[in-house]
């Protein structure tokens, strides 16, 4: 057998064996649910505010609940998929597994395969039950959801081998965990802070806003190549500007960004060995 | 002791008050050569400057804007966060040429060349037009021709009153003296007064015109021997629009004065159960924020700042009059609406409130009066619909299509058991595992 269908193999073993096991968990259900409940807060929250005024201007009221569900299930898989590696090395299922024929490039790529699929089939599950609510509520389901979820695939794409990175290159499961966390909230939290200080009337804003913003800006800036969230704005704009060369260049720079972390995170499992 | 208490608070309130007049001092003016811009902002000529301390310039591509090279004070206005420039008492013209560079290379050197704005319905409409040359100072006659046709046809007014009000005074003694009466037709007619001109011309001024595709250069003023003239060197960022459609003020019957705005073909307009709204449509552009504002408030150091990502609507000039407004339902044309005038009638009584009725200008109840604003009215029932503008050849205005919707009144408890049901899904998963478990566990029994 040549070397790639060895690692084509093992991709799909492991894989499988991983994906079998979140299904048959109560994990990922519980937090579709809790997903679907905070989700839920905000499509309330805009329901209230259309019976209120009678008359409302928004942007299609489901993607931004929609976009709250997929961020909460695709940080639970990379959390799962950060604590999972760090678990098999702990317990030396990895070395065990590295003496057989896996090696670091089909061990990153089954994890991260399996988060992918377990993703696909939560995006299903979120698809099916936001239809629900849109015919429930007559918000509808425009264009412009239909590529916030296409683009959701790329975001937890993004975030699951972002995870996998922490995990082969922190020392330990707690460490690499609390990072992930620490660094998705922060990012989120940017992103929402510049998304409301630029939603701003120019004319109302203080001098002290002015300078938060000036601030929170040039974080921005920084961030818009480090988080997955910022590939997501990226997809977003394109698809609302509705340029093919937008769209093409946004999802390819998602591409190529997971690209990138999986080659760093194989590239750290090498340099730190499978051992415990 | 009493007397040093009594120095000491007098001491005090001598440093408060110096303190005091130290704050309230006028602010340090400085000499300094400035642009004065008179940017194209999409829908208007804006006015603003560009002191020693900002080194760019915004303006937007492929459309004419005014700059000038000038001297005069400034100062910088903390109240405001701004640069002022004392134009009232210090004024010059720096005599030179304006020289734009892109890439290292001169691409063009403008002369000073005489324009002014031609306000066509009126100066305080905003709306004005640039002219050059020639055509400025023709307009400009023009204006002055007919403000002196205007104060001719006032003095023959004033003449002709008298006349009239001469003739009623001789009819009136007449009817007192004889008792003759004058049928109507046999009374003189008033005459009829004359109205100013609305539009108006500004005075002929000389400036740069710099018009420019986008990019970035470099301009300077320079002498007639091509020196740089100090204090002139700036950045100059020219850009243009991201997008452009029509973007929709709506009205909402029962608030009238607080209008909602729909700029993004991507917004959906809302609404819960039948609704009344009257709509007016504008030719908007997106522009980035950060450039925009700096182009419309270069004097304001924190205009924009923080907003290099962020992007604005504009609503630039309102659609024609002849725009139609068409609902549709299931892509088929239910209804089509044109602008009509409207009134805002305040009702009677203690309760405060209003209707807004359709303006007919031969009415008796509306003499006098005008509408106080014309859109296009909606009357929706329930429902999903589009609406889309189309002009007066029945083509669709691009950017114009918007959904609206009316929202269902939902329980939320139906929401929240909905948010249930993948942990419902997942007990079933785990208890059915759990059983098969238990039953490939059962011992096996003769």
């Amino acid at each position: 057998m040549s070397k790639i269908r060895y690692r084509t193999n093992a991709i799909n073993v492991i894989a499988r064996r991983d994906v079998s096991s979140t299904v048959k968990g109560l994990g990922i259900y519980v937090v579709a649910s809790l997903a679907f409940l905070v989700s839920m807060l905000f499509v309330r929250s805009n329901l209230k505010g259309v019976t209120e005024n009678g008359l409302m201007v928004m942007v299609n009221p489901l993607n931004y609940p929609f976009f709250i569900a997929v961020t909460i299930g695709a940080t639970y898989l990379a959390l799962t998929s950060t604590m999972s590696v760090s678990r098999e090395r702990d317990q030396g299922t990895l070395e065990v597994l590295f003496y057989g024929p896996v090696d670091s490039v089909a061990y990153i790529l089954a994890k991260f395969v399996e988060q992918l699929v377990t993703f696909l089939g939560l995006v299903v599950v979120y698809i099916i039950i936001f239809f629900a609510i849109s015919k429930l509520t007559n918000f509808g389901v425009d264009a412009s959801f239909l590529a916030m979820a296409g683009l959701s695939v790329l975001l937890a794409a993004s975030i699951v081998a972002f995870g996998l990175l922490l995990s082969t290159w922190c020392r330990s499961a707690r460490t690499s965990v609390i990072l992930l966390l620490v660094l998705l909230v922060l990012f989120l939290a940017v992103d929402i802070v510049a998304g409301i200080l630029n939603s701003l009337s120019a004319k109302d804003i203080s001098v002290t806003l002015v300078y938060i913003r000036v601030a929170v800006d040039m974080i921005n800036r920084v961030l818009q190549w480090i988080s997955p969230f910022g590939y997501l704005n990226r997809g977003i704009m394109a698809i609302s500007l509705r340029s093919a060369r937008f769209i093409l260049s946004s999802i390819g720079a998602s591409l190529l960004y997971t690209v990138v972390l999986l080659a760093l995170a194989i590239r750290f499992l090498d340099r730190r060995g499978v051992r415990r | 002791m009493r007397n040093t208490n009594w120095r000491v608070l007098i001491t005090v309130l001598c440093i408060l008050t110096a303190a005091a007049g130290v704050q309230a001092a006028p602010p340090q003016r400085e000499k300094q050569v400035v642009y004065g811009i008179t940017p194209w902002t999409g829908k208007e000529f804006g006015g603003t400057f560009a002191p020693k301390g900002i080194d760019t310039i915004y303006l937007l591509a492929n459309c004419n804007n005014v700059l000038n090279t000038l001297e005069t004070e400034v100062y910088f206005w903390p109240i405001t966060n701004e640069y002022m420039a004392n134009w009232f008492e210090a004024r010059e013209e720096v005599p030179g040429r304006l020289q734009i560079l892109q890439d290292g290379k001169e691409i063009m050197v403008l002369e000073r060349q005489p324009y002014n704005h031609y306000y066509p319905e009126g100066f305080y409409s905003g709306f004005s037009e640039l002219l050059i040359g020639e055509e400025a100072e023709k307009k400009l006659q023009e204006y002055r021709d007919a403000i002196d046709s205007y104060w001719q046809a006032v003095s023959e007014y004033r003449k002709a009153y008298a006349e009239y009000e001469q003739r009623m005074s001789e009819i009136l003694r007449e009817v007192t003296e004889t008792g003759k009466t004058y049928s109507e037709d046999e009374l003189p007619k008033p005459p009829e007064q004359p109205t100013p001109p609305v539009w108006y011309a500004s005075q002929v001024t000389e400036g740069f015109i710099v018009n420019l595709p986008v990019g970035e250069y470099l301009i300077r003023t320079i002498d007639e021997q091509g020196n740089v003239i100090e204090g002139t060197e700036k950045k100059l960022k020219v850009f243009d629009r991201r997008r452009a459609g029509v973007g929709y003020q709506i009205i909402p019957e029962s608030k009238w004065t607080r209008p909602v705005q729909s700029d993004d073909a991507t917004q959906i307009l809302y609404m819960e159960g039948k609704r009344t709204m009257y709509l007016k449509a504008f030719h908007a552009s997106e522009y980035n924020q950060h450039d925009y504002l700096k182009m419309t408030s270069l004097e304001q150091p924190l205009a924009g700042e923080g907003a290099t990502s962020a992007y604005m609507w504009v609503h630039e000039k309102e659609v024609p009059r002849d725009t139609k407004i068409q609902v549709l339902r299931g892509g088929e044309v239910i209804y089509e609406a044109e602008y009509r005038p409207y009134y805002v009638k305040q009702t009677p009584g203690y309760a405060l409130g209003y209707e807004i009725i359709e303006f007919d200008p031969e009415a008796e109840e509306f003499a006098g009066r005008r509408p106080s604003f014309e859109a296009v009215k909606l009357e929706l029932e329930p429902g999903s619909y589009e609406i889309r503008a189309v002009d007066s050849s029945g083509r669709v205005l691009e950017g114009s299509v918007r959904s609206i919707r009316a929202v269902n009144a939902v329980p939320m408890w139906q929401l929240y058991l909905l948010s249930l049901l993948p942990v419902a899904v997942g007990l079933v998963v785990v208890i059915g595992r759990r059983r098969l478990r238990g039953h490939a566990a059962k011992p096996v029994t003769a």
